[in-house]
């Protein structure tokens, strides 16, 4: 049994903390199938309801995913399910034959503290507006809307996403500065 | 303000993790995401991967603001 399976294992006896941690490692994966889907299907809205639904799924014991992977094979599949079903509900022609790589999708791999050493040390080297906008944005972005966020701020909304803006631009330089290029990000 | 600095600032509204919801309690895109062209749509969903990627990195339990905010429904 792999990581992610254990995880899924755990989660079944409605361990938050395990979901949680299940969600990091599968969450990746989902988003990067939805590409082909995402000029007509917002993605966060496909994937956010997705793990939802698996969480919602772990708690009912009648249905037991086997297999290796089987949850994250799960929740591809009701990811494409959810997207497909948005592009209907929008009259958009629906693509065919979407199966093909589902299966070929691996789970994230482990943290990687080296990038994470390098992102922070980029975080500290960034002042004024633009570190508090995406800090703000990092630590509560989860929970308030932007317009909150940039009220709390005492900035228009506008401002904060140009500060946000700035911020990314200035992290991603400092990283190439690292050797770090913007790709690795994107994988 | 150029069109590509207009495009940039729609789709880092789009890079939140937070969502409004519908009646039935359906997550639904920010508004500026239906503004954006078919390659802004695209650029979106990479920008989405690297913003969670940093999230995750910078979070002590590796959870992204996408985990974070799906844990605040769990209730």
């Amino acid at each position: 049994m792999n990581e992610v399976d254990e995880l899924w294992a755990r989660v079944g006896g409605g361990d938050r903390e395990a979901f949680g941690d299940w969600m990091g490692r599968v969450e990746r994966p989902i988003r990067r199938s939805l590409s082909r889907f995402a000029r007509n299907v917002e993605p966060e809205v496909v994937v956010q309801e997705t793990l939802l639904r698996m969480w919602l799924l772990a708690q009912n014991r009648d249905r037991e995913l086997t297999g290796a992977d089987a949850s994250l094979r799960y929740a591809l599949r009701m990811a494409r399910n959810l997207a497909l079903n948005e592009m209907r509900k929008r009259g958009r022609e629906v693509p065919l034959n979407e199966d093909d790589d589902l299966e070929q999708t691996p789970p994230d791999p482990p943290s990687d503290p080296a990038l994470a050493r390098a992102i922070r040390d980029c975080l500290d080297r960034l002042a004024g507006q633009p570190l508090k906008a995406i800090r703000a944005r990092i630590e509560l972005g989860h929970q308030m809307a932007d317009k909150v966020l940039a009220q709390m701020l005492g900035m228009t909304t506008n401002t904060l996403l140009q500060n946000i803006v700035r911020a990314r631009r200035q992290i991603a330089d400092c990283l190439e500065g690292k050797g770090i290029p913007r790709e690795e990000f994107i994988r | 303000m150029s069109p590509r600095d207009d495009e940039e600032l729609l789709i880092e509204a789009t890079l939140t993790a937070h969502r409004e919801r519908d009646a039935d309690g359906f997550p639904v895109a920010p508004p500026q995401w239906w503004d954006l062209s078919p390659e802004g749509r695209d650029l979106a969903l990479q920008l989405q991967l690297a913003a969670r990627r940093m999230e995750s990195l910078l979070d002590e339990r590796g959870w992204s603001s996408t985990v974070k905010a799906v844990m605040e429904r769990l209730g």
